[in-house]
């Protein structure tokens, strides 16, 4: 069970993206991306941001519905990356996920994690002292 | 010690208890008008044709071909299907095979894996977007 304490002020977290073993031992995907993933209880599918997409190069695996808050729902592509938690306890187990393109309005923040992974995790936001607890 | 509960009060109805005769006043309903309806959280397969959403373009018969051959796909609801064009490849127990037959045949040709369901969910953030 991996264990991750993050000391911060809002729900963010740092991660590691990358296509995946998969892909990268046959030459697909660019560059492996560390960067700032905030934590979105309000989005059911995970994002990145189109600079990470175009450092990371995903491979396109197909397309899912997405709406836009106050738009008609359409097909975007959606993308396979592989996300580490990279400030940790103890280490745990990559997530694979399907994820879309989109950009997050916090300065700083290239990832939405959305409740695709927020399922698999145990987490516990401890509001006086601005820490979370991540445990999967 | 004595045990006994103390009695209830007395309520009676007094004269100035009448309950006001006001009409109700609604809050909260945006001055009256009707509440919008709210979006549809998924797309059912059996119903709806994908064409209808913008964006399909790229792979246009993928999805196509997923809504010709559901009946037959979700016998293995919840598996994964690899689709190219018209054609079915195959249907596998998790992505991580399906994207490895997707990569031994088409190389980063575009493809469609995707969940075996009746009914697709229809995705959304949270708000917090540029």
């Amino acid at each position: 069970m991996a264990i991750h304490v993050l000391s911060t002020l809002f729900p963010t977290v740092q991660v590691s993206l990358s296509v995946g073993t998969a892909f990268s031992s046959q030459g697909y995907g660019g560059t492996p991306v560390m960067t700032t993933a905030l934590i979105d209880t309000g989005a059911t599918i995970t994002a990145i941001s189109s600079q990470v997409n175009g450092a990371l190069q995903p491979q396109q695996i197909g397309t899912v519905l997405y709406r836009r808050p106050g738009q008609i729902a359409s097909w975007v592509p959606s993308y396979l990356v592989q996300l580490d938690f990279t400030t940790h306890l103890r280490p745990g187990p990559p997530f694979h996920l399907e994820v879309i393109e989109e950009n997050p309005a916090t300065p700083g923040v290239d990832v939405l994690l959305g409740q695709d992974l927020l399922e698999k995790v145990i987490m516990v936001w401890d509001g006086p002292r601005g820490r979370l607890l991540l445990t999967y | 010690m004595d045990q006994r509960r103390p009695e209830a009060p007395e309520w009676r109805i007094q004269e100035n208890d009448v309950m006001s005769r006001k009409p109700i006043e609604h809050v909260g309903t945006n001055g009256g008008k009707r509440k919008r309806r709210p979006s549809p959280r998924f797309f059912d397969w059996r119903t709806s044709d994908p064409a209808k959403f913008a964006g399909a373009e790229g792979l246009t018969d993928e999805l196509t071909t997923y809504k010709e051959h559901l009946d037959e796909l979700l016998r293995r609801e919840g598996d994964f299907v690899l689709i190219k064009g018209r054609q079915v490849i195959g249907i596998y127990s998790d992505r991580e095979q399906a994207l490895q037959a997707a990569l031994d045949r088409f190389q980063d040709h575009p493809f469609l894996v995707k969940r075996i369901v009746a009914k697709e969910p229809i995705h959304t953030t949270g708000g917090v977007l540029s």
